[in-house]
């Protein structure tokens, strides 16, 4: 059966994986559908890193089962796309994973910040 | 299809019903989630892409390929659990888990321990058929570990595709300092520009006195390689200023043989030709440019304001290029310079050698010249695996006739066509991984063995070794081996209508059955493909043999040579110490002579030196000939086997204080005197101080440059004399002993009386005239060698293959010959009928490989030497090697035939 993280707390599935917190991070501007995220993945990251179909819907399936991501049901025109073309949005669950992991880098970029890893960026 | 519902543009439609198939690698649960959508992905990868054409196209492929190869096993894997859990859990509720998931992993159980059972139930066959793949495969991935280690692994230094060699094209392929300046400051398509040369020294202080290679860089060299020091400091700006105290970066090897690894060596002095030098940092271990001989490199220090001459050419020059700058780009830019410069200094370019820039990734410069003969022998082992598809395919179809009847009974049971070829791909995919892992261990050893006998010249050997991208690429061969040898057997085994085999009986099987045709086209192919590799291998053959009649000039046989270097300082007469050594070595029982030199034939040189000729004035240095300049001892022409032609060689009496003379040998008397007895002209170094020095002697050439280079003009001085006629008497000079029997049984005698006269004079690459010969080909003779292999190999699999074929026909047609022999036929016309069936299909296939071969031959032709790519009598011997392994094949089954008993062949026994 599925595993609802849902009531847990939003810490519960944190690290996130690199590309799951790419594909949060991108969902949080608004909803998109799987060659979008790539699409805005590749321009966020200077193509450093080009998710394949594979590995993508993979993480989506992830994140759609542990309730981060979910359908929006939300269809473009259909003379302006596909008709079955799905869109992925960020469940409010999702957006507290992805804050709390934020959070977490945050902490981490001080750390390095403090001991001289990178210099301080003044905010 | 439902997922197939949107039309899908024309353009993309074949690469959609491929992806199509790709996803089926996926569970089911999942290609219903999300399948169309990644069909949509991947239809919107290939619109965006498409713009680069067949290259973009190939990228979405790539891509697509890896990432289901590494996500769809994780998702079945991820399924399975599912699926295992919800059966645990449950009964029989609400599972979501899919029937031809679970069906589909059953049958596969079920076919895997099927195709155990018959594995192990035949013995003999499963040998030959894993034999036969592990060879193919084996060949194949040993190979490929070379080439993985050789090409493919990245370069030692930061993006490596944007560093490259800069070099003018002939007369001088270096750059001069003036040259270098100039591009340093004006090209705008390089970050930086960097120079070096290489030198060598001797390493004294601590233990026995070394002689070890120096790379001299200037500043930028190493941030253009971006490779930071292992341990201590890389070199500043400021080292590369004259008159800073000495400091020197040394390579990993020599840390670890010299200082035993210690970190401690950081700001230990070291002496070089004498000079006290801080050793300032560690190289990494993997690095090793511009040669992995270097072991210290050491600031170039050029003094900016009093630059050596403009046709001084002796720097080689590295930079990376800018963000957007092209090879073309840049070497455009450069070439502009060029042309700028021959109008400013008309007294110094030549017009008609016109100076060009070349720029050379520096990925080609480290393996261009062995990259041709990886390729082939990459090629050669695919075409043994092919080889050998061919033959495992042609027993598992032969196989699959005797099986026959128990498909068709399957069939009769219910077991569907689709359930059939599953089965039969599964027994394929094991013999395929089977093989696939006797390859690797194969090619375990193989590596081994090449490693071992590969020519040193190899560059980057210690890259080679077994790892991840091998392994991929093991995994990859044996996978599509199996497709491959499995897929013919397959569709055939699984067709035809299920109810005859059941309906005939044993005695008369049909006389041409489908599988003997399909078997039949197989060994056309596997003909074809051998004669493309004997006839690639044959042309590599003869070209070696043309280098290895190639006329010398000098006689390599039994000649020892070794490299002795004279410390600076302690040699005023480096002369006397060198006449004295030749005299003790010529006493020495199994030596004929002795001599020094500057330099040895195949083993470097000493530049090109521009001369003045018979006291005509010239006005500029461009009007100069340039010959390459050789300092030779008495009794050199002697003990290299080169033979005077006229005058007379160097004797005892052309000493420092007698007339200056020289030696010529024919190309530089043809250039310089065309129709002439050059005896009596004159020569002049260009200066003005130097002597005129008359030609005494006309030596016969000698291929000093390589045996296929041409032969340069060379002008040789006597030792003795050289620092007056020929600019300085060199100190660092090679030794060469002619003997009577193995030179190097002397070795140790000639060792010590070097070091009688002189404890601190290092002694370095001591080899035999033979070995330097054989170096200067390594390249082509190991690669000839492996490719005369191969081709064996491929003769053998194709006589095996010819010979499985026609035994199985003899077989199956064992009722008909009988009835043949009971109705009058002679044994004679048994045999030519057999004989005559299996040389049709080797004619085909000759016919066929032919064409082939001369296809493959365009493709080899750079590695040619005095073979045509179209050479007939190569192509006719290969013929008939191969018509003659043929009948050979065929003869055996052919006797059988004539031995067949009509009586029991009629009773079907």
């Amino acid at each position: 059966m599925l595993h609802d993280r849902s009531h847990r707390a939003p810490t519960a599935p944190l690290p996130l994986k690199p590309i799951e917190l790419l594909i949060l991070t991108m969902l949080a501007a608004g909803d998109r559908h799987g060659y979008g995220i790539r699409q805005d993945i590749i321009d966020h990251t200077d193509g450093a890193i080009r998710p394949e179909a594979g590995n993508l819907y993979r993480s989506i399936r992830y994140l759609i089962d542990d309730r981060l991501v979910e359908d929006s049901g939300r269809r473009p025109a259909t003379e302006l796309d596909d008709e079955r073309r799905r869109y992925y949005r960020l469940t409010p669950f999702g957006r507290r994973v992805l804050a709390a992991e934020m959070r977490r880098l945050r902490a981490l970029v001080r750390l390095a910040e403090a001991r001289r890893v990178i210099t301080p960026e003044s905010a | 299809m439902r997922r197939a519902r949107g039309a899908p543009a024309p353009d993309g439609a074949w690469s959609e019903r491929c992806y199509h198939l790709l996803l089926r690698l996926y569970p089911r649960s999942f290609r219903d989630r999300f399948g169309h959508e990644m069909v949509d992905f991947h239809r919107d990868r290939l619109r965006a892409e498409c713009a680069r054409g067949w290259r973009g196209v190939i990228a979405v492929w790539l891509g697509a390929l890896l990432d289901a190869a590494a996500t769809a096993p994780l998702e079945r894997a991820n399924a399975l659990t599912r699926w295992i859990d919800a059966r645990r859990h449950l009964t029989g509720a609400s599972t979501t888990h899919h029937l031809e998931d679970d069906e589909m992993l059953w049958s596969l159980r079920q076919d895997v321990r099927y195709a155990l059972r018959g594995m192990r139930r035949e013995p003999a066959f499963t040998a030959v058929v894993l034999a036969t793949l592990a060879l193919g495969i084996g060949a194949n991935v040993s190979i490929f570990t070379i080439v993985n280690g050789v090409m493919f692994r990245p370069l030692p230094f930061y993006t490596p595709e944007r560093i490259v060699e800069i070099a003018q094209s002939a007369p001088t392929t270096s750059i001069s300092e003036p040259e270098f300046m100039d591009y340093r400051r004006d090209a705008r398509a390089f970050t930086q520009i960097a120079a070096f040369a290489t030198t060598a020294a001797s390493l004294t202080g601590g233990q026995e006195p070394e002689r070890v290679d120096v790379a001299r860089v200037s500043d930028g060299f190493f941030p253009i390689l971006s490779v930071p020091p292992r341990i201590g400091r890389a070199f500043t700006a400021d080292d590369d200023v004259r008159g800073h105290p000495p400091v020197a970066e040394i390579s990993y090897g020599l840390w670890q043989w010299r200082f035993g690894g210690d970190p401690g060596v950081i700001g230990r002095t070291i002496h070089l030709d004498g000079q006290a030098t801080t050793v300032i940092g560690v190289l990494p271990k993997r690095f090793d440019y511009p040669s992995p001989r270097i072991d210290v490199w050491v600031p170039l220090r050029l003094d900016p304001a009093k630059l050596w001459t403009r046709n001084n050419h002796y720097l080689r020059l590295i930079g990376r290029l800018a963000l957007r700058a092209t090879v073309a780009g840049a070497s455009a830019e450069l070439n502009t310079m060029d042309r700028r410069w021959m109008r400013d200094y008309p007294d110094i370019y030549f017009p008609e050698h016109p100076l060009s820039a070349t720029v050379t990734p520096i990925a080609d410069t480290i393996y261009g010249a062995t990259r041709p003969y990886l390729v082939a022998l990459l090629g050669a082992v695919g075409f043994v695996l092919l080889i050998a598809c061919v033959n495992v395919a042609n027993l598992l179809l032969a196989r699959g006739e005797s099986r026959r009847k128990e498909l068709a009974i399957r069939a009769a049971l219910g077991a569907s066509r689709r359930r059939l070829v599953r089965q039969a791909l599964t027994e394929s995919g094991l013999f395929a991984l089977f093989g696939g892992a006797l390859g690797l261990l194969l090619a375990w050893g193989g590596t081994r063995v090449l490693l071992a006998i590969a020519p040193s010249s190899t560059p980057r050997l210690d890259e080679v070794h077994i790892d991840v991208s091998v392994l991929a690429f093991a995994a990859a061969v044996s996978l599509a081996t199996g497709l491959l040898f499995g897929l013919v057997p397959a569709l055939r085994g699984s067709r035809g209508d299920s109810a005859d085999p059941l309906k005939e009986g044993t005695r008369a099987p049909a006389p041409a059955s489908g599988a003997q045709r399909t078997g039949r086209v197989l060994v056309v192919a596997e003909v074809a493909l051998a004669v493309v590799m004997l006839f690639g291998a044959g042309l590599m053959v003869r070209s070696l043999w043309t280098l290895q009649a190639v006329d010398l000039g000098f006689d390599p046989l039994n000649v020892l040579t070794m490299q002795i270097s004279l410390p600076p300082k302690a040699y005023p007469n480096a002369v006397q110490f060198f006449q004295e050594l030749t005299t003790r070595v010529r006493a020495m029982p199994g030596v004929r002579t002795a001599a020094v030199a500057g330099w040895l034939p195949m083993d470097g040189d000493g530049g090109r030196w521009s001369i003045m000729v018979d006291g005509r004035v010239l006005k500029t240095i461009s009007e100069a000939p340039s010959p390459e300049p050789e300092q030779v001892s008495p009794g050199y022409f002697e003990a290299m086997g080169m033979q005077i032609v006229r005058g007379r060689a160097f004797t005892d009496a052309d000493r420092a204080d007698a007339p200056m003379v020289a030696v010529v040998n024919e190309a530089m008397a043809r250039e310089l005197w065309p129709g002439e007895d050059p005896i009596g002209h004159t020569i002049k170094m260009f200066g003005d101080k130097a002597p005129w020095v008359t030609v005494v002697g006309l030596v016969k050439d000698s291929r000093s440059e390589g045996i296929r280079a041409d032969v340069p003009p060379t002008m040789f001085f006597p030792y003795a004399q050289a620092g007056t006629s020929a600019y300085y008497t060199p100190l660092t000079m090679s030794l060469v002993v002619r003997t009577t029997d193995d030179p190097f049984a002397v070795a140790g005698a000639v060792r010590a009386a070097v070091h009688a006269l002189d404890r601190n004079v290092p002694i370095s690459s001591m080899q035999s005239m033979g070995q330097i010969v054989a170096n200067s080909i390594a390249d082509r003779h190991f690669s000839t060698m492996l490719l005369s292999a191969f081709a064996a190999l491929a003769l053998l699999l194709a006589g095996i293959g010819i010979y499985g074929v026609i035994a199985y026909g003899v077989s199956q047609r064992t009722y008909e010959i009988g009835l043949r022999m009971a109705l009058g036929a002679q044994r004679g016309s048994v045999m030519a009928l057999v004989m005559a069936q299996g040389l049709r299909l080797t004619l085909a296939g000759l016919a066929i490989g032919i064409v082939g071969a001369l296809v493959v031959a365009r493709a080899l032709r750079s590695l040619l030497v005095g073979v045509p790519p179209m050479d007939l009598p190569t192509l006719g011997v290969v013929s008939l090697v191969l018509a003659g392994i043929a009948l050979l094949a065929c003869a055996l089954p052919a006797r059988r035939a004539m031995a067949v008993a009509p009586t029991e062949a009629l009773r079907g026994g």
